[in-house]
């Protein structure tokens, strides 16, 4: 196994434990019915670490799961997480990856991106959520909550940084090697 | 072809699939696929875990602000409550789970049907959608269509289950749409949700012309959805408005349910058949009328 592909399934795995805290032990932390996109946390976090190209294969699988799980309009969150993940990989080569703030800023870009891409597509599949709470409500307060979430999880984030990266370093003499 | 070529092709033709895929399932749907039914067991338990978990932790924090309060109040047995905070701590959160289970017997007394009780164990995947997951599936006689409710009134209806679990499309979501009544006139009227995340709001519209929606009016359930029983409350009317020509009525009701903080549901498994006498009032109603 490469260190990259032992990556991708351990962040996949950490993708769905996050939906089931979000779904669940989250649950009771909603402002007006707005809770934290844990999942979009962890593709955003893998995406600043890993580029666009790979931010948007683990956003896609990941949204992918998510969409499964929940059982309607399968295919739009998955290309929601795939555009957020590409968004934020994006962001992650123009900037210093490993701050803070830099994490809030890059999930809050791609939680507006995701959303946006998820109301614009899932009224086109006719589902008429109203624009104003869709954007007001939902997207805007949405995205500072991910934001919020992000800064809070940093410390989490980083330690995660750190053991990839420790992974890498076991692995790949390794496979270079055998 | 060359490889630039093969990328592109796979690119459009995975954005088709998936595009078929969303559009296959932008309705609720009854029939689950096995992935889906897979992913879902495999995660539920989980969520189980993990409610208990976050239930656990905000019944400590109300317990520990209320002791606190006490404490305040009560300088003088300040020592004795604090030998005490343990013991009082596990006794409230044993308080409070009476309590729910209380009004829930309450609800399932007045229904006198067939039911079973059940615990949600987690919330939609997302906000864009209400919708819940009970710990109670196919096992335990759960189909789709089935009504759910709560001690304050109409919940949502069953939309699919797996062996262990269900989903219950909540009234707020946007594609829910359920047969209703005004209480006192028995009005028919359709009662829509918004895809409110909050749930704090769904749209009312009446089925038969010329009757006028008031605020204030009760609104409950009429049995012709073929998903409640008739008589289950709905909410109230908040606001009414009238499109230009003032010939059509659109109301915003606020629903009892709160959508938020669902915790124990009541699935009735005998279906949509008969009335409920929700209301105290109504069965001293009846039984005069009876007499």
């Amino acid at each position: 196994m490469t260190a990259a592909r032992a990556r991708r399934g351990l962040t996949l795995l950490a993708a769905l434990l996050a939906l089931a805290v979000q779904t669940s032990l989250f649950a009771g932390l909603d402002l007006g019915g707005i809770r934290p996109d844990l999942v979009l946390v962890v593709v955003v976090a893998y995406a600043l670490a890993s580029g666009a190209w790979e931010g948007a294969l683990l956003g896609l699988a990941a949204g992918f799961l998510v969409d499964l799980y929940g059982g309607r309009l399968i295919g739009v969150g998955t290309l929601a997480k795939a555009a957020a993940g590409a968004l934020a990989g994006f962001l992650g080569e123009k900037a210093f990856r490993e701050h803070a703030l830099v994490h809030a800023a890059a999930i809050f870009v791609s939680s507006l991106g995701s959303n946006g891409v998820y109301l614009v597509l899932a009224r086109a599949f006719g589902l008429d959520w109203p624009l104003g709470w869709g954007i007001g409500r939902v997207i805007l307060s949405g995205a500072l909550y991910d934001a919020l979430a992000g800064i809070v999880l940093y410390p989490l984030l980083a330690r995660a940084y750190r053991a990839g990266n420790r992974l890498d370093d076991r692995i790949l003499p390794s496979a270079e090697g055998g | 072809m060359k490889p630039g070529k093969w990328h592109a092709l796979a690119v459009v033709a995975l954005f088709l699939a998936l595009a078929g895929l969303s559009y296959v399932t932008s309705d609720p749907r009854a029939a689950v696929s096995r992935p889906e039914r897979w992913l879902r067991d495999a995660v539920a338990p989980v969520q189980a875990a993990l409610s208990a978990a976050a239930r656990w932790v905000e019944d400590t924090v109300e317990t520990v602000a209320s002791v606190g309060r006490l404490q305040e109040e009560n300088r003088a047995l300040r020592e004795e409550v604090a030998r005490l905070q343990g013991q009082l701590r596990e006794l409230e959160q044993v308080r409070r789970e009476n309590e729910r289970l209380r009004e829930l017997a309450g609800v399932n007394q007045r229904l006198e049907r067939e039911f079973v009780a059940a615990r949600v164990i987690a919330r939609s995947h997302s906000q864009w959608f209400s919708a819940v997951t009970i710990n109670r599936g196919a096992v335990d006689g759960l189909r789709p269509g089935l009504p759910v409710v709560n001690a304050q009134g109409a919940v949502g209806h069953v939309e699919s289950v797996t062996a262990r679990t269900a989903r219950v499309l909540l009234l707020t979501d946007l594609k829910s749409a359920v047969g209703g009544m005004i209480k006192d006139s028995e009005m028919p009227v359709l009662v829509e949700g918004t895809g409110d995340p909050a749930g704090r709001e769904a749209l009312v519209r009446p089925l038969v012309v010329g009757h006028r929606l008031e605020p204030g009016d009760e609104v409950v359930t009429s049995g012709l959805s073929h998903i409640f029983p008739k008589g289950v409350p709905i909410g109230v009317i908040e606001e009414v408005r009238d499109d230009a020509q003032g010939l059509k009525q659109l109301a915003v009701l606020r629903p009892h349910v709160d959508f938020t903080r669902l915790d124990w549901v009541t699935v009735i498994l005998d279906g949509e058949d008969g009335e409920v006498r929700w209301w105290p009032e109504d069965e001293a109603e009846e039984d005069s009328a009876e007499q």
